[in-house]
């Protein structure tokens, strides 16, 4: 028996009993007609996979959708957290003060998040409708929440503002970790700051790059609330992704069956990209 | 390039801090005039009212001390029991690692809403619901993968050189780790800390679905008492909300030393 | 450090293992019972007729579970399956065919009927709250749907009296938009806000009945087109704020008293929110506009006590049902929920024809306005209420479908939800009643 598992145990009784019972319950529903109320079950093996090959638009929709939120999202939280990131590692006055601030965000409950941009963005409570009108977003000062064709920017906003702190935890104690003797080195062999940031950094940071940005891709897809909260999948579903739909599926029209055999999808999606990642993981860590 | 910095840093600022300003604002406000006075970036008349009424009339207090213990110990425990996994998935080689990793990961796929009613019967089967003592075993549960891989990541990082040269010199493979490696490995360890004690101190739905009796709520749910069938009282609401940013930023101030201490704490010359 | 930590982990896991082992009560005389709608003003109420129960009932112990509203229904379905139920629970009328065709809830008949309470009793009581002639639940107090207008602004635009008509509703919208600032019609197009095209299709429909005798939709009737065309030409011509497409009922009832819209389509709970932010003069309600066969059939929903099948304490359950319902504590849970109570008397004290609950007493007096039931027995009913009509009454208001094709849609959708219900059920007459 090898001393791993010793050290793994703990770990693996949590996750077995309190999350891998869970899923794979919740993964047969789909192979089931299964009422949550009276708790009938019915097999029907791969029926209920038919349907969502065949003729359920919303779906389509709402996977593009869901790759629009999740890359965009993405995108700006990542952005915007490294550069944060750099700025707090490289120090400045007060930066005891200021730093815990800059981690608010991810501390407020995703409902409230969602209440208050639903606030700012009202042209009744809010001031970003004027904001966007002053600087020519906008002609009129509206709610961008009710414009079929903008919607979605609305809990990106709230969802971007939520998620900086993340990438900017983990990137600046990752940055943290580097020995500074490393770049002592490097500027006495006479390495500009652009190599030493290109050649040193980002290698040494790269695996902490990758685990949250896979990490975070998949849970900005299965991320609902802000969504429910904010438009509710409207106006028109034109906020509708994944796992809002989802929500609907499971809890509006109790159709448990059904909702597993989106998440099912949504699963192998999913997968698809972690196996993309973990072999552009494995090259870069190799090159490093 | 110094000005860059500061007005990135102030546009950032500004950013995060804004929406938490309007928030204070509406809690300062007076009901009355929270939709009479329009858009004003503060209200003529400010009111202690709603603070008042959510620190000495509802349930808040416990709601908060529920929210510590709940988020503190969530805390710890996953970032001990994290801490030996990542060791492990570190500095080990076995057979079944790939799929470890593997099935860690896709715990995370699969939507929350699914796994509800499941983890609602387990807990029922254990005879742990409607109890903080469930509800942190749940987030324990929820929060240890992404904490493995972080701390799998942590420990990848430090040179494995050293832990082996303290091994020569006559430790325990505890006693290095405990010595040299642990050490080291503070900021991810801080890092780790603030990030679970912040995801279960704003957890909601596991919260409202596996807690019942007012005495066992913790912040996040007794905050949705606010939000009723036709209105939102707003004014007590953000109070409420500013009050729970406070414990977490003093949390942040405090675990900050780890994560920028570090390295230099530890020697790498050894 | 290390050996700290692991001791850590030992006492937590130990803590919750002697939690895990603690029985918790089973006591034969505690009841629980879950309020839904809740907020801190009526849970204290309830708690205090609690208490006068378990004051009649020695012995007894009476426990609350207060759930907030946009999480009750996944909450309860979970207790439900988790064989936790509790004895009695808060029963609107859009989940109650999905708990009793699930056999979760149980038959009143046997402990209740409607002898025990008094000829003033709301005629419909039983029927509103029975499936197949048996009885499930006994609503509590009715959603009933009025008008409420704007009195300042429509002096501003000139207008002196709310309007009597379709027609009037149409050109006062129009009129009052003209302000600077004001949209005529406050629109409810997010969740909760459908009753109200079911409204406008019954009544440019003359016919409050949602099918026809052999199970077809009516929706798709001619009239049911118009009336869709009447309100989505309110919003295209801008009568409507644009941003209301998607408007929860919390965002129009703060659309209405910041002023932003001047007519809202209201259940009578909600005026104590406004009671508190506008003056009690500066708005009045009067009843929904009448269609074109001079009639109108506003919309009215409930929300009842029901007990659980699992209850093993019914008889004690069923006579906490009763009393919450005895004439003293239903008028102190009238008064102070706002609802249109279920005995007339009481109605009559609450609704004053001077005052603001004017709208209100004139429907329930008046021959020309009936009431609207949705097909409540329908199992589908909560998916069609809470996400096609939703996301798809969207699309029409935006202009992506026709009314003519969004009708049909609907209408097939409820054709088909029927014509299951009438295979299934022999005796589908009993049925259609219920919608008178």
């Amino acid at each position: 028996m090898n001393k791993a598992w010793f050290y793994l145990a703990p770990t693996l009784l949590f996750i077995f009993l309190l999350v891998l019972v869970p899923l794979v319950t919740g993964i047969s529903y789909a192979f089931y007609d299964f009422d949550l109320i009276s708790g009938t079950k019915e097999f029907v093996g791969f029926d209920q996979f038919k349907r969502i090959l065949s003729e359920d638009e919303i779906f389509t929709m709402s996977l593009v959708n869901t790759l629009f939120w999740t890359s965009s999202s993405l995108f700006f939280q990542f952005t915007f957290g490294f550069a944060l990131a750099l700025i707090l590692n490289s120090g400045f006055k007060g930066i005891k003060f200021i730093q815990p601030l800059l981690f608010v965000p991810w501390a407020v409950p995703s409902f409230l998040i969602g209440l208050m941009w639903v606030w700012m963005f009202n042209p009744v409570t809010g001031p970003l409708p004027y904001i966007f009108e002053a600087i020519g977003l906008m002609d009129a000062p509206e709610n961008i929440l009710s414009d079929p064709d903008h919607a979605m920017w609305g809990p990106i906003t709230a969802n971007v503002w939520y998620g900086i702190p993340f990438f900017t935890i983990m990137l600046l104690a990752a940055l943290k970790s580097i020995p500074g003797e490393i770049y002592e080195a490097a500027s006495i062999d006479g390495v500009t700051r652009f190599q030493a940031f290109r050649y040193i950094t980002v290698p040494l940071i790269a695996p902490t790059i990758i685990i949250t940005l896979l990490i975070r891709a998949i849970w900005i897809s299965n991320f609902a609330e802000i969504i429910i909260v904010m438009t509710g999948g409207g106006p028109a579903n034109s906020t509708q992704i994944v796992s809002t739909y989802i929500y609907d599926t499971a809890y509006q029209k109790m159709d448990f069956g059904y909702a597993s055999v989106l998440s099912i999808a949504l699963l192998f999606m999913l997968m698809l990209y972690g196996l993309t990642l973990g072999r552009i993981r494995r090259k870069m860590i190799s090159y490093v | 390039m110094k000005i860059t910095k500061n007005a990135f840093l102030a546009g950032f600022l500004i950013f995060t801090l804004f929406p938490v300003f309007w928030m204070l604002k509406i809690s300062l406000t007076p009901d009355r005039l929270l939709f009479t006075e329009g858009i004003v970036m503060w209200p003529s008349r400010i009111t202690f009212d709603h603070y008042y009424a959510v620190l000495l009339e509802g349930s808040f207090p416990d709601y908060f001390i529920n929210s510590f213990i709940v988020s503190f110990t969530t805390a710890a425990m996953v970032t001990i029991i994290a801490a030996l996994a990542g060791y492990a998935l570190s500095r080990f080689d076995f057979k079944g690692k790939t799929i470890i990793i593997t099935l860690l990961l896709i715990t995370q796929m699969f939507p929350i809403v699914m796994v509800i009613a499941p983890i609602y019967n387990v807990l029922t089967f254990i005879n742990l619901v409607d109890s903080l003592a469930g509800l942190i075993l749940v987030y324990t549960a929820f929060n240890l993968p992404f904490a493995c891989f972080l701390m799998q990541t942590f420990f990848d990082g430090i040179p494995i050189e050293l832990e082996e040269a303290a091994m020569i010199d006559g430790c325990t493979r505890l006693q290095a780790l405990e010595k040299v490696t642990l050490p080291l490995c503070l900021p991810g360890i801080g890092a780790t800390l603030g990030f679970v004690f912040t995801a279960a101190w704003s957890e909601l739905l596991f919260a409202l679905m596996f807690i019942n009796r007012q005495s066992q709520m913790t912040f996040p749910a007794g905050i949705m008492n606010f939000v009723t069938k036709f209105s939102v009282d707003w004014g007590q609401m953000a109070a409420a909300m500013i009050l729970a940013l406070i414990p977490v930023c003093l949390f942040f101030a405090y675990i900050q030393r780890f994560i920028v201490q570090g390295l230099t704490a530890g020697s790498l010359k050894g | 450090m290390i050996k700290a930590a692991m001791i850590f982990v030992i006492v937590v896991l130990g803590y919750a293992l002697s939690q895990a082992m603690s029985d918790k009560d089973h006591d034969p005389n505690n009841l629980l019972i879950v309020e839904v709608n809740t907020s801190p003003e009526r849970t204290k109420l309830l708690r205090g007729q609690l208490d006068s129960f378990e004051a009649a009932n020695p012995g007894m112990t009476v426990d609350v579970i207060s759930l907030s509203w946009g999480q009750a229904f996944e909450k309860i379905a979970m207790m439900v399956a988790g064989g936790k139920a509790p004895d009695v629970v808060e029963m609107p009328d859009f989940w109650l065919s999905r708990y009793v065709s699930a056999g979760q809830i149980a038959d009143m008949t046997p402990y209740i009927n409607e002898d025990d309470f008094d000829d003033d009793l709301e005629a419909d009581t039983f029927d509103y709250g029975s499936i197949n002639e048996t009885l499930y639940t006994i609503p509590y107090g009715y959603y009933l749907r009025a008008l409420i207008y704007n009195k300042k602004l429509f002096a501003e635009a000139g207008i002196e009296k709310p309007p009597l008509t379709l027609d009037d509703f149409y050109n006062t919208a129009a009129k009052l938009s003209e302000l600077p600032g004001v949209s005529g019609f406050c629109h409810h197009g997010g969740r909760g806000g459908p009753v109200f095209f079911y409204w406008i299709m019954t009544t440019m429909n003359g016919n409050v009945d949602f099918f026809d005798e052999a199970g077809n939709s009516t929706f798709y009737n001619q009239g049911a087109i118009d009336g869709l065309t009447l309100i989505r030409d309110i919003y295209k011509n801008g009568y409507a704020p644009k941003d209301s497409v998607n408007w929860g009922l919390n965002e129009t009832v703060s659309g209405f008293y910041s002023g932003t819209c001047a007519m809202l389509h209201l259940t009578p709970d909600s005026l104590a929110a406004l009671n508190t932010r506008m003056d009690p003069d500066d708005f009045a309600s009067t009843p929904m506009p009448l269609g074109p066969s001079g009639k109108s059939f506003p919309h009215l929903g409930y929300i009842g006590w029901s007990v659980m099948e699992q209850s093993t304490k019914k008889a004690a359950a069923f006579k906490l049902v009763e009393h919450l319902l005895e004439r003293e504590n239903h008028k102190q849970w009238a008064e102070l929920s706002g609802l249109v109570p279920i005995y007339k008397e009481i109605l009559e004290d609450i609704f004053d024809e001077d005052g603001i609950g004017a709208g209100w007493l004139k429907t329930t007096q008046d021959d020309r306005w009936s009431y609207m039931i949705n097909p409540n027995y329908l199992p589908e009913i909560a998916e069609f209420d809470s996400i096609t009509v939703v996301q798809s009454g969207q699309a029409m208001m935006l202009g992506e479908k026709t009314p003519e094709e969004t009708a049909k849609m609907w209408a097939d959708f409820l054709t088909a939800a029927q014509k299951k219900y009438i295979a299934e059920n022999e005796n589908p007459e009993n049925e259609s009643k219920a919608n008178e």
